[in-house]
């Protein structure tokens, strides 16, 4: 461990956390050094695993739906459009504040839950808790995203295909699934690569919460948390090349789809 | 017999649309909510809360504490601090964009389409990723200039990251918008004799208002709510735009958190007027290059 890391009240945290871990295990440093990885290298794969899930299994495909529905021009679909977008406006030091005016031990939802200040749930304190917090704040801003370039490809994909779904006795389901969504394959490869980018990206809605001294180890907050100041530590630098080698394969993606078109 | 199926297809369809309506504006509810609630409370003093609780029925509601905010939190510097950054800043990176997207696509050369890859994969790395690089540099290029402070903790400095990244999805936007006007107007121009900047200026340029609109509305948005370039870049904290400097004003206030909200919705004014008046602009600036990371 690098002297500076111990200047960091949060790294300490979450190294005693990783040797009581290692304790429980029984196994101590053998199995730390046999994997070449801290348990706290693992424990960040899997919460950063969980976010992907969480952003591609419920976050997504309601934005999808949203879109959907909306795109169906059901009635205040202009204000629904409009009331799902704006979450995405704001910037996120302002989506920090506002939450943590839902979430605070005096907030709303410990009000709802009726605890008082001294027996409130603490939210972002508790490491159990906090990455739900961090999917939820995340998917305020991302579904709003998805669900506004979904909308823009739904708006391209010929009425008369679903009218003649509908005809052949298609349900709703099948014709989402049958025709529309083979339809919108350019916009489905979007949607998946910035759904990557976004959980790679979670770092800003953490460092909002936290500042510099994160709780929750998200790669790009491990990136910051080793380099910030001119003391930088190459345990940043390794951090940043996981990220970079993480990232990299969502953006070529993403770029074959955009300049297919474009050369051709 | 068509036209009866296709009736009641729709018939039937009504009756869940309404279903879906309900739900969907339910949902709709629960989206705002947050932001309703947070503007709820900044009109309340932080006293109250603390003392009859969170949905209590409230004694006074005013502007009370968004003077306060304006007075104590110097609001209207960090206001100023972000025009002055913002603004330099989309204007640059439209016309360097716009220039780029020019030259890319009315002249062939060689290296066209990797250099637009290459602009748009710099864009969509992560920004922390790109930090450790781009700090060292501007200390770098700043002692050999012989002064360290020239771009670290300069409003320039902030300017010029904020060109770089966005310069790459500007030139992408402008430049597939440029290929579906049509070429003839560009020969017609060289027959004219027209010198390569008068064809940017006077041909290309009044052609491309609409796109350049709605970039200018999104990047806009983009470049005032960054807050991550500012911290790092800068060390004075006077000299940050608002969205850095509520991170410190959040420590500073933990306090009186009303008056944090407060201070929070000032922020988030210029963009959430940006969007409403400029919704159209907004939204096709997002789909004209599909989408951003």
């Amino acid at each position: 461990v690098a002297a500076g890391d111990r200047d960091d009240p949060a790294v300490v945290h979450v190294l005693d956390r990783d040797q009581l871990l290692r304790h429980h295990l029984g196994r101590g440093r053998q199995l730390r050094e046999h994997l070449l990885l801290d348990a706290g290298l693992l424990r960040r794969a899997a919460q950063q695993r969980d976010l992907a899930r969480w952003f591609f299994l419920i976050a997504t495909p309601l934005g999808v739906l949203l879109a959907y529905q909306i795109d169906r021009e059901i009635r205040g679909h202009r204000f629904y459009q409009s009331a799902y977008y704006i979450p995405v406006v704001l910037s996120l030091a302002v989506t920090g504040i506002i939450w943590n005016f839902m979430l605070r031990p005096d907030g709303f939802v410990n009000g709802l839950l009726g605890r008082d200040i001294d027996n409130a749930v603490s939210f972002f304190g508790n490491y159990d808790i906090n990455i739900y917090v961090i999917m939820v704040m995340a998917s305020w801003r991302h579904i709003g995203y998805i669900m506004l370039l979904y909308l823009a490809g739904l708006k391209a994909v010929d009425p008369a295909l679903r009218e003649a779904a509908a005809i052949d006795g298609a349900t709703e389901w099948e014709t989402f699934r049958k025709v529309v969504l083979p339809t919108m394959r350019p916009v489905n490869i979007i949607i998946v690569v910035i759904t990557m980018i976004e959980s790679l990206r979670a770092f800003d809605m953490v460092y909002v919460i936290y500042g510099t001294s994160a709780g929750l180890p998200i790669l790009g907050i491990l990136v910051f948390q080793n380099i910030a100041g001119e003391g930088a530590s190459m345990k940043g630098a390794a951090y940043a090349v996981i990220l970079f080698v993480l990232s990299i394969g969502p953006i070529i993606a993403y770029l074959r789809q955009q300049f297919r078109q474009d050369v051709s | 017999m068509t036209a009866t199926i296709a009736r009641r297809y729709r018939g039937r369809q009504r009756v869940k649309d309404r279903f879906i309506s309900i739900f969907i504006c339910i949902f709709a509810l629960v989206w705002i909510f947050p932001i309703v609630w947070t503007l709820w409370s900044s009109l309340r003093p932080y006293k109250e809360i603390r003392a009859n609780g969170v949905f209590s029925v409230p004694e006074s509601i005013g502007f009370g504490n968004y003077s306060t905010a304006i007075e104590r939190m110097d609001l209207p510097t960090y206001l100023w601090n972000s025009l002055i950054i913002t603004a330099p800043a989309v204007f640059l990176t439209l016309l360097f964009g716009s220039v780029t997207a020019f030259v890319v696509s009315r002249y062939s050369f060689r290296w066209n389409v990797s250099m637009l890859l290459l602009f748009t994969a710099g864009n969509l790395l992560p920004p922390q990723l790109v930090f450790i690089p781009v700090f060292k540099a501007y200390l770098t290029v700043g002692d050999w200039l012989g002064n360290r402070r020239l771009f670290y903790d300069s409003q320039w400095g902030v300017v010029l990251i904020h060109v770089a990244f966005q310069m790459g999805f500007a030139t992408f936007v402008l430049s597939s918008y440029m290929k579906t006007i049509p070429k003839e107007i560009s020969e017609a121009a060289k027959v004219d004799g027209a010198s390569v900047f008068r064809h940017y200026w006077n041909v290309m340029l009044p052609l491309l208002r609409p796109p350049l609109a709605s970039l200018a509305v999104l990047m806009t948005t983009w470049i005032y709510n960054d807050f991550f370039w500012a911290l790092v870049l800068m060390s004075n904290d006077s000299k940050r735009p608002i969205t850095s400097a509520l991170g410190r004003l959040q420590g500073e206030f933990v306090t009186d958190y009303n008056l944090l909200a407060a201070g929070a919705m000032i922020a988030a004014l210029p963009t959430l007027i940006v969007f409403f008046i400029l919704r159209r602009q907004f939204i096709s600036g997002l789909t004209l290059g599909a989408t951003k990371g």
